[in-house]
């Protein structure tokens, strides 16, 4: 009788120990499901079958006197045209390196999203930081928005203009200077494939 | 002509032009009433070529009822009252009217105006005298008495002009931003217009030497932190806005423009902080440079201090651009003001929130000749110093302009009907940048800016060095080269002129 109540309270031990381990385990599973590393992976920006393509990238300039350089850069020639619209920004996110020549988006700006209109219209949402890490100056704004919006409308011919979204909404200026109500256009003059002063 | 009685009224009958005009007939009545000093309101003023008039009044069964023998020696017209026979005759350029107390009629040349508006016989009772004896509703003085008396009548609300006057319209319009409210008044014709404010602040009052005054609405349907109504007033016959402020009220600015024909009323709240900032002593100038510009020169000047409230703008050592820009604002209002007499209105006068549109709304609403944003500038290299002189550029080429003169011009279009007159004045202050500053490159560029896209005058933004050359960050700071970038202003807004019609 003895060794069965032993028993017994060996398996109820045994249990206990097992259940708290068990649960332990799934809030430990629970927590690191909702670490990045572990969320779903977007799907490839392009197939390793896609070829390689050439495209002209616009970096703002160090330069106020010349607001953008141009660099040419490879992306894979996905089918989808926002895949390709995100290859190009990501190239422009990460800069064009020589600090002497080039100057940099403002720090952690991140793509949230890209969808281009049947009418040519690419609405690009970027992350708050674009606005808020914006070191302001109406000249390295207009620099910022015109490397975006060259740099999709020169080498995607779906894209003719470009509207910049901000956090998911619309805003009237990136910095309280350039007007982004309206879809923009390129400019190529305020890059090095033009002259330097419009007028 | 034929006259024929019958049953109490006589058909009126009488051929010819004049005929028309005594379309509306009245019927008489005996009451007892007695006339007063119009207490209801609104009441009713006649503008005569001698002035304006105010009768007294009576109100019987929700009509508005005049003394008329008040009403025929205003327009000085000779009369016989007979209180024997109660039969009042009046004569003028149109005939001879003729009520008798008994008929009931009312006659013209003899014959009968058909009744359907009534007259009153008191019997003399009204008024302590003849005047009260006869009541007429107010429609008998354009419907009668203004044909008899050869004078034309006008009617505007409960305004009566009897006579060729200059009648003026008048528009008002009020709107708050960055804690200022804006009262803006246009008058067809150019004015004098004289603040008043009540001892205990709770009225401004804004007296207008002109009259009569057709406002387009009588009062303003508008209420805020500062105000609790605009309304316009003129029961003396004297035109006036009377302003009901708020506590909040701390000083109150009169700003004219468009030769007088724009008055905009800045409603300010008490002193913002950086008002000791501004204490500083504003820049020197030659006697010699003191005098008012010829009225073909900018009269009212808009000016936008850069960024404000969570929008810094660009920033360096502690130094925000939002603050440099009030505070060279305000030293360049107070400068231009006193050198060349322009009217100067501020965007913002404090540290607060607005958007690029309401800025170039207020310099729209002012009337504005000339629109000029202040800014300082970032470049990535710090070395770089200098400064830029920034008209619009579309961001899209898009549909044609609308013809000058189109009713409709899309919001964001405006800059096109004054883009020729903005590059202009854009070279010519880049020109007296560079010669007052010549250590400083200046150049023009065009960019698609926000504040400038709606602004319906010439309008330009500048910015001013470079907040992260430590260099341009010292000197702006400082009040020396404060007065030399003013000065240059100052000298391109003297050599500007407002600009004539353009063709987009």
């Amino acid at each position: 009788m003895r060794i069965a109540l032993g028993g017994m309270a060996l398996a109820a031990v045994v249990s206990l120990l097992y259940f708290v381990d068990v649960a332990q385990r799934l809030r430990t599973a629970g927590s690191q499901d909702e670490q990045p590393g572990f969320a779903e992976a977007d799907p490839p920006l392009y197939e390793p079958t896609d070829p390689p393509r050439r495209v002209r990238m616009f970096f703002p300039a160090r330069s106020n006197d010349l607001l953008l350089r141009t660099r040419d850069m490879t992306i894979f020639d996905s089918p989808s045209p926002e895949s390709r619209a995100r290859q190009i920004l990501e190239h422009l996110l990460e800069g064009a390196g020589d600090p002497l020549l080039f100057g940099r988006l403002p720090d952690g700006t991140r793509i949230n999203h890209i969808f281009i209109s049947a009418d040519g219209i690419a609405y690009v949402d970027f992350n708050s930081a674009l606005a808020e890490n914006h070191p302001g100056g109406a000249l390295p704004e207009q620099a910022t928005v015109y490397a975006i919006v060259n740099s999709l409308a020169y080498n995607l011919p779906e894209i003719e203009r470009v509207k910049i979204l901000v956090g998911g909404i619309e805003k009237e200026t990136l910095a309280g200077h350039t007007l982004l109500i309206l879809p923009i256009e390129p400019d190529l003059a305020v890059s090095d494939m033009g002259p330097g002063e419009a007028i | 002509m034929v006259r024929r009685r019958g049953s109490g009224s006589i058909r009126f009958a009488r051929a010819g032009a004049l005929a028309a005009a005594f379309a509306a007939s009245f019927a008489i009545g005996n009451i007892a009433v007695a006339l007063r000093p119009q207490a209801a309101t609104p009441p009713l003023v006649v503008y005569l070529e001698d002035g304006p008039w105010v009768p007294m009044s009576a109100e019987i069964d929700g009509i508005r009822y005049l003394g008329l023998i008040d009403l025929i020696r205003q327009f000085g017209l000779p009369y016989t009252d007979a209180t024997a026979t109660g039969v009042l005759t009046v004569r003028g350029p149109g005939g001879i009217l003729t009520l008798e107390r008994e008929g009931p009629t009312v006659t013209l040349d003899g014959n009968a105006i058909e009744a359907n508006l009534p007259i009153l016989y008191t019997g003399g009772d009204a008024g302590g005298d003849a005047v009260g004896r006869w009541l007429v509703p107010v429609e008998f003085i354009p419907a009668t008495l203004g044909p008899l008396a050869g004078v034309p009548i006008t009617m505007f609300a409960r305004r009566i002009i009897a006579g060729n006057i200059e009648t003026t319209p008048l528009e008002m319009a009020a709107g708050r931003a960055d804690g200022v409210t804006r009262v803006t008044i246009r008058l067809e014709r150019s004015s004098t217009v004289r603040v008043e404010r009540d001892p205990d602040g709770g009225r401004v009052t804004l007296n207008i030497d002109r009259a009569p005054l057709v406002p387009q609405l009588e009062e303003l349907d508008y209420r805020d932190d500062e105000v609790r109504s605009v309304a316009f007033d003129d029961s003396d016959g004297r035109s006036r806005i009377v302003i009901e402020t708020t506590p909040q009220v701390a000083s109150v600015r009169l700003v004219p423009g468009n030769e007088n024909r724009t008055f905009v009323v800045e409603l300010v709240p008490a002193a913002a902080p950086l008002e000791a900032v501004l204490a500083a002593p504003a820049p020197a100038f030659p006697a010699d440079v003191i005098e008012r510009v010829t009225l073909d020169a900018i009269r009212v000047l808009v000016l936008d201090p850069g960024h404000g409230g969570l929008d810094s703008g660009t920033r360096a050592q502690g130094v925000l651009e939002k603050e440099l820009t009030l505070v060279l604002a305000r030293r360049l209002r107070a400068t231009i003001e006193e050198r060349l007499g322009t009217s100067v209105i501020l965007t913002r006068q404090v540290d607060g929130p607005l958007a690029a549109e309401d800025r170039a709304a207020i310099a729209n609403q002012s009337r504005a000749d000339l629109m000029l944003s202040l800014h300082v500038g970032y470049s990535h290299d710090p070395t770089e110093s200098g400064g830029t002189v920034f008209v619009m550029q579309s961001p899209a080429r898009g549909p044609s302009p609308p013809p000058p003169g189109a009713g409709f011009i899309p919001w964001y279009d405006a800059y096109r009907s004054s883009g020729v007159a903005s590059r202009l004045f854009a070279e010519t202050l880049r020109d007296a940048l560079a010669q007052g500053i010549p250590e400083w490159p200046f150049a023009v560029r065009q960019a698609p800016l926000a504040v400038l896209a709606s602004a319906t005058m010439p309008s330009v933004m500048v910015e001013l060095g470079n907040a992260n050359n430590p260099d341009d960050l010292t000197r702006l700071s400082g009040p020396a080269f404060q007065n030399r970038v003013i000065d240059a202003i100052v000298e391109a807004i003297r050599g500007a002129r407002p600009p004539g019609p353009e063709g987009g």
